[in-house]
């Protein structure tokens, strides 16, 4: 009897103490995009693996959203108070979260921080996550809208050199105009639905020296000379593309440009591979985003970062898995885009892509959207106002002022509310 | 009367079950919603609006273009499917070689699930890539590609294509039935009084068939206005939000835009006009019926 | 006379191939993209007929990686314990309102078939709120409830035309043996429903097989995603796998047209029987 009662009083003791082991260990929720690629899966268990192993009471759990759900998706579970721990979000979506208090700063952090520092990002993917002077993320991977892929056939078969890319608007107008007859174009634009077409029209605001929005993203300057003038060239170069631009999606134009029906196309960088799958035999390159006469090529970037919910119990955890997942080792392997990281993204380039140089360069001078918490209708706005010009149902004056008008309403009603 | 009674119980205790259930997971949400209809709602506040919130609504021009769409989504869709169900069962009627096997692949679209369907007539109108393009320009048909999806003055015409196709198999098959059922006796009658095939199908024919095409047009009708999957995986609503209708409009403004009350609005009136549109429908059916 | 019988029976022909091509080719296009590598999916001009057919498509659909297999189960889970409640539900009520007269049965039943009135985007926000409060989210359960609302209707509905089609006497013979009520319905009148049941379950599970809003709503985690929504894990941020897609998409049809092939004649049966007398 006392044998027994001492046997269970050890069992007791043995279940007791295992219990409160278990309560030491954190979870992490972790919520990412779906990524297709076997391989970066398997990066990415690797990757926590090696994590696990550095802090082995922190366990790391994965939920992965397709793109075309994950910002609901993120917005309804935070809204609900139920957010994970730590996420990426797009850029453009930093201040929304920031300003809906779903997501913390990070500035005292970093500031601790050894590893991460500031001049090791790209610096508009790090001015990305600011939001009111704090800092609300980590940039994880970056991309540039947009460059100019070309189909070498298509200059040599209209007597252009294929090693001379056009370099300012009016060239690539011109070669475009050349490569125009009959079922083949010179270029494919793209309305669609996404935000890429705002990446495309804000990347020949910025080369034309204007912007989106004022310095301090409080007033709309579309209306000024240098958006008029961007959009009357994008309105110029529907003269060389296949009719339906305006809801096309940059993939519908992807597939003109591997089947052959386009000789120019803009996107980024990552598009490489899909060239490569989809037109194994095409003889193509890449060249600078064209640039006005007078100007810069400056293209507009894209990616995302990472962030820690106000909500997360465990924020010093979850600061040191974002803290190892961007970086530079850990980085170069799990992201499908370029690594946000500088030194990660050269190795990147230069091991998975062609032409390293020009998309690093592009990469280094890109410019990033306007920081607004309610972007996604500011961005809206802008592709309406895209929309009319394209139809012809505004001139590209009328259409820009009017979006002017209605943006700086937005901007008036955010922030006077607030 | 005792015995009544006891009949009463046990019919309350049968459908007690669909009862509860009906209660609680539509009756109730449904209350929810005319409630939040009434609301200013979105991720962060709740602001009461009270009829001001439908006055806003019928000052919104969005309103009016989303209740046009749906209209004429619906309409032409529903005409379609009876017509083509009509002509479909018509010819399924008919004896000829590998008539059991076609009866098999006409339901094939019907039953496929709506997603799937709008991918792949994605595929189909692609403008410079698709099939259907190609065709009709190898055919002589058009010269130019048409941007199907792509403009506004199409788009919602493209889906319209689509949903015929998705959902005409449904007409088919009770047409079919209710040709069955034409007593084959009237064919005769018809035919010694030296009606000829037209006359016979307008005279014997379509009076046969009024209750089920009377009751296929309905249910059709009814889903057609609230069907969400193809419109909203082919065109998302787009281009410029040309192509929305009531229930993509409603799904886009509650989970894309959180707003929730103004969802709820439009959730109200897409109900509210069914509802009164089938009630008068099923009136003037009787009615008709009893003047026949 | 011989003639003007010979154009007939070409006209039908003509008809019959013109119905054929018009159901089919969409069906072609999505078999035609599934054998299809990336290089010739999307060409200029287009062409049907793959050069260089490959399976590999559905080889990805399967492979490392790919949740499809896990998608499968759980929209089979899902559908079928749908289905299963429902039938349950639906076989006590659609007798009841078939068969038993009480004081509002028409009243409810017209309640009934209000709940098909509305679009399923009305009720989601509020159950959204329901399953949050009952910490559903993300659960399968959240979607068999969900289910619940319109398809208890559709099949009470459905089933009610397969009793209606039963000849009363053969209760009646029951209930004056001493039978119950409830006995008459257990063992004389179910057995003779049951091809309703099976055509009411297919039809049922048919609906569930390929729901799409309250999946896509109610769901996170991947490893508890169905069918309609896994599918679009094929569509990235930036570019689309057709040829994935398709494949999947073909293998998502599959089930449920071999379920119609078998229940076909049942179910249209109980569809113009329920649309009539309903």
């Amino acid at each position: 009897m006392k044998k027994q009662f001492l046997l269970g009083l050890v069992l007791l003791l043995v279940v007791c103490l295992s219990g409160v082991a278990f309560a030491q260990e954190v979870t992490l929720k972790v919520w990412l995009m779906k990524q297709a690629e076997v391989e970066l899966i398997k990066a990415q268990e690797e990757a926590l693996a090696e994590f696990q192993k550095l802090y082995p009471d922190i366990n790391v759990e994965f939920t992965v959203f397709p793109y075309n759900e994950y910002r609901d998706k993120l917005l309804i579970a935070a809204a609900a108070g139920n957010p994970p721990d730590v996420s990426v979000v797009d850029q453009i979506w930093n201040p929304e979260f920031a300003a809906a208090g779903f997501i913390m700063p990070l500035d005292d952090y970093v500031a601790q921080s050894p590893n991460v520092k500031k001049e090791d990002y790209f610096s508009g993917a790090w001015e990305s996550a600011i939001f009111q002077g704090k800092l609300y993320g980590i940039p994880f991977d970056v991309g540039v809208w947009a460059l100019n892929y070309y189909n070498k056939d298509f200059f040599r078969n209209v007597g252009l050199d294929p090693e001379q890319p056009p370099v300012t608007w009016d060239e690539f107008y011109e070669m475009g105009s050349k490569m125009t007859s009959g079922e083949q174009w010179g270029t494919a634009l793209y309305v669609g639905a996404g935000d890429a077409v705002q990446c495309i029209t804000d990347a020949l605001i910025f080369s034309n020296g204007g912007s989106v929005l004022d310095q301090n993203f409080r007033k709309c300057t579309l209306d000024q000379p240098p958006a008029v003038e961007a959009l009357k060239y994008f309105k110029k170069l529907q003269g060389i593309n296949p009719p339906g631009e305006v809801a096309r999606t940059e993939e519908d134009s992807f597939q003109l440009f591997t089947a052959g029906k386009v000789g120019m196309f803009w996107y980024g960088e990552w598009g490489q591979d899909t060239v490569n799958a989809r037109a194994p035999e095409m003889d193509w390159a890449l060249a600078n985003f064209p640039r006005p006469a007078e100007g810069e090529s400056i293209g507009t970037f894209g990616g995302w970062n990472m962030v820690i919910y106000q909500n997360a119990s465990q924020k010093d955890a979850a600061w040191k898995f974002v803290e190892f997942w961007t970086s530079k080792e850990i980085n170069e392997k799990v992201s499908s885009l370029t690594p946000a990281n500088i030194e990660a993204a050269q190795a990147f380039l230069n091991q998975k892509r062609r032409f390293p140089e020009i998309i690093f360069q592009q990469l280094a001078t890109a410019l990033y959207r306007p920081i607004f918490p309610r972007y996604p209708d500011l961005a809206e706005i802008q592709r309406n106002a895209t929309t009319h010009i394209l139809l012809d149902q505004k001139s590209v004056e009328e259409a820009l002022k009017d979006a002017t008008r209605e943006i700086d309403t937005l901007l008036d009603e955010y922030y006077t509310t607030r | 009367m005792l015995h009544n009674k006891k009949e009463w119980i046990s019919g309350y205790f049968f459908i007690l079950p669909s009862l509860i259930l009906l209660i609680v997971l539509v009756f109730y949400p449904l209350f929810m919603t005319f409630i939040y209809s009434f609301y200013d709602m979105s991720l962060v506040s709740t602001r009461y609006l009270g009829w001001e919130a439908y006055q806003k609504l019928f000052q919104n021009p969005m309103f009016s273009l989303i209740f046009k769409n749906s209209l004429t989504w619906t309409i032409l869709v529903v005409f379609f499917q009876c017509l083509l169900g009509l002509g479909s069962a018509l010819v399924l009627k008919q004896t000829f070689i590998g008539n059991t096997f076609l009866r098999g692949l006409v339901i094939l679209p019907w039953v496929m699930p709506g997603v799937i369907a709008g991918m792949a007539w994605r595929l189909i109108y692609h403008p410079q890539l698709g099939l259907l393009n190609h065709y009709l320009q190898v055919l002589g048909i058009v010269d130019q590609p048409l941007t199907w999806l792509s403009s506004p003055t199409m788009a919602l015409y493209a889906v319209i294509l689509a949903a015929i196709w998705k959902g005409f198999p449904f007409s088919t098959i009770m047409y079919l039935a209710g040709l069955q059922g034409v007593p084959l006796e009237l064919y005769e009658a018809a035919e010694i009084d030296g009606a000829n095939e037209t006359s016979k199908f307008f005279h014997v024919t379509l009076p046969s068939m009024r209750p089920v095409i009377i009751v296929t047009l309905l249910l059709t009708f009814i889903w057609t206005f609230n069907y969400f999957e193809l419109v909203y995986v082919m065109t998302g609503g787009g281009p410029a939000e040309s192509s929305h209708i009531f229930p993509t409009y409603i799904y886009d403004l509650a989970f894309k835009r959180f707003r929730f009350g103004d969802a709820s609005r439009f959730a109200v009136v897409d109900f509210l006009f069914l509802l009164i549109f089938s009630l008068f429908y099923v009136r003037l059916s009787f009615k008709s019926e009893e003047s026949a | 006379m011989i003639k003007r019988q010979k154009t007939g029976k070409i006209t039908i022909y003509l008809f019959a191939v013109l119905l054929a091509i018009f159901v089919l080719f969409p069906f072609v296009v999505m078999i035609s993209m599934s054998l299809k590598a990336p290089d010739e999916q999307f060409t200029s001009p287009p062409y049907l007929i793959p050069k260089r057919p490959t399976l590999n498509n559905y080889l990805q659909v399967f492979g490392q990686g790919s949740m499809f297999a896990q998608y499968f189960i759980n929209s089979l889970l899902v559908a079928s314990i749908s289905t299963l409640i429902v039938l349950g539900v639906a076989i006590f009520s659609s007798y009841g309102y078939a068969r038993i007269n009480f004081p509002g049965k028409n009243i409810l039943f017209v309640l009934l078939l209000l709940s098909q009135l509305f679009p399923l985007a009305a009720i989601i926000v509020p159950l959204y709120r329901i399953m949050g409060n009952l910490k559903l989210i993300d659960t399968y359960l959240s979607l068999i409830i969900s289910y619940l609302t319109f398809s208890v209707p559709v099949g009470v509905w459905l089933l009610r035309s397969f009793f209606l089609g039963v000849p009363r006497e053969l209760e009646e013979a029951a209930l004056i043996d001493g039978c119950t009520r409830f006995q008459a319905f257990w063992r004389i009148v179910i057995p003779l429903v049951r091809p309703g049941m099976g055509a009411t379950s297919a039809y049922v599970f048919f609906l569930t097989w390929q729901e799409f809003m309250f999946a896509l709503t109610f769901i996170n985690s991947e490893s508890k995603r169905t069918l309609p929504v896994g599918i679009f894990d094929f569509v990235g941020q930036y570019e689309t796998n057709w040829g994935n897609l398709m494949a999947a998409s073909i293998l998502v049809c599959i089930p449920v047209f071999v379920i119609f092939f078998f229940i076909q004649k049942q179910l249209v049966g109980g569809l113009t029987e329920g649309a009539i007398k309903g």
